[in-house]
């Protein structure tokens, strides 16, 4: 499933772990649960030491741009394109490490609200450019390992 | 792992910093969704009908199945037992979580004793404590038995 390498027993069981609490989450909080995306993407980037989630940018293409760089070189995707318009951010990943996770919530009703990319995108934008963004569609294809992830802009 | 894990410390981090103490109520429900997942993905199905077998059983899904820890001791009183853990995949994220005054609750072996114990035994039981020794690479998971 993944492509970023084959993932490890305990890897694996990690994701289960991440699936479990996504999980968890969504049955007790439902929508509410994704107030959280930008909170995780603060402890994410600070974890991870993204470090352009603490640059300045002049655009949203720039720092969205930044942020793919970013999670690319960390692994967590292959490749990552955003195109950026008046009312919407849309972010079209191949290969994340998350994508099996995500295609099983998505099948059960659930709005993913831990995903890196929606993360530290979203805290990303409030913090650095003042934008809001929520998430309005996600869309998940298994065989081609691609995800399409797009924001609202608020 | 390291991606994974920063994950897992990125939520456990932000879900505290919002709801505090009330992110422990979620332990038996993550527990729930990880034993769902132990039975589908890994096939495994807990069958005992008794707490030292359950834990025992726990403990050879943990060690010997997954790798995800080297040892798993359990000691067990009246009204209490306890979990000492060596060399657990996650140790290295509690013991940052427990420094920033953390209280865990994403903790695989935690969850889903949490819940097994219920669910299996109807027994209901609270998480008195959780003390990583970084130096011995342990960690001590202690419930309290309730009712």
């Amino acid at each position: 499933m993944r492509n970023v390498g084959d993932p490890t027993p305990k890897e694996n069981f990690l994701e289960v772990v991440i699936y479990g609490v996504e999980r968890a989450l969504w049955d007790a909080l439902g929508k509410s649960s994704l107030a959280f995306t930008s909170r995780i993407g603060e402890s994410l980037c600070e974890e991870l030491e993204i470090k352009v989630c603490e640059e300045n940018f002049v655009s949203i293409e720039e720092a969205v741009a930044a942020i793919g760089d970013a999670l690319k070189e960390l692994g967590i995707l292959e490749d990552i394109h955003a195109q950026v318009d008046e009312s919407q951010i849309r972010f079209r990943v191949k290969g994340c490490m998350l994508l099996p996770i995500e295609k099983r919530l998505q099948k059960e009703g659930i709005e993913p609200f831990i995903c890196p990319i929606m993360n530290a995108a979203v805290y990303m934008l409030r913090r650095r450019l003042g934008v809001r963004a929520k998430l309005s569609d996600i869309n998940v294809d298994v065989g081609r390992k691609t995800c399409e992830i797009v924001f609202e802009k608020l | 792992m390291k991606v994974l894990k920063a994950i897992i410390y990125g939520v456990e981090k932000a879900l505290w910093d919002a709801l505090g103490r009330g992110s422990l109520a979620f332990t038996p429900f993550i527990g729930e969704n990880i034993c769902e997942e132990m039975s589908n993905i890994f096939g495994k199905n807990i069958e005992s009908s008794s707490l030292d077998e359950l834990l025992e059983e726990m403990g050879h899904f943990y060690v010997e199945k997954l790798g995800f820890s080297e040892s798993f001791d359990v000691k067990r009183g009246d009204s209490e037992f306890s979990i000492e853990v060596k060399g657990c995949s996650l140790l290295d994220v509690e013991e940052r979580l427990i420094k920033d005054g953390v209280t865990p609750f994403i903790c695989p072996l935690m969850n889903s004793v949490a819940y097994i114990v219920r669910k299996k035994l109807g027994v209901k039981s609270r998480i008195k404590s959780i003390n990583v020794d970084p130096e011995n690479r342990t960690c001590r998971l202690s419930f309290e038995i309730l009712g």
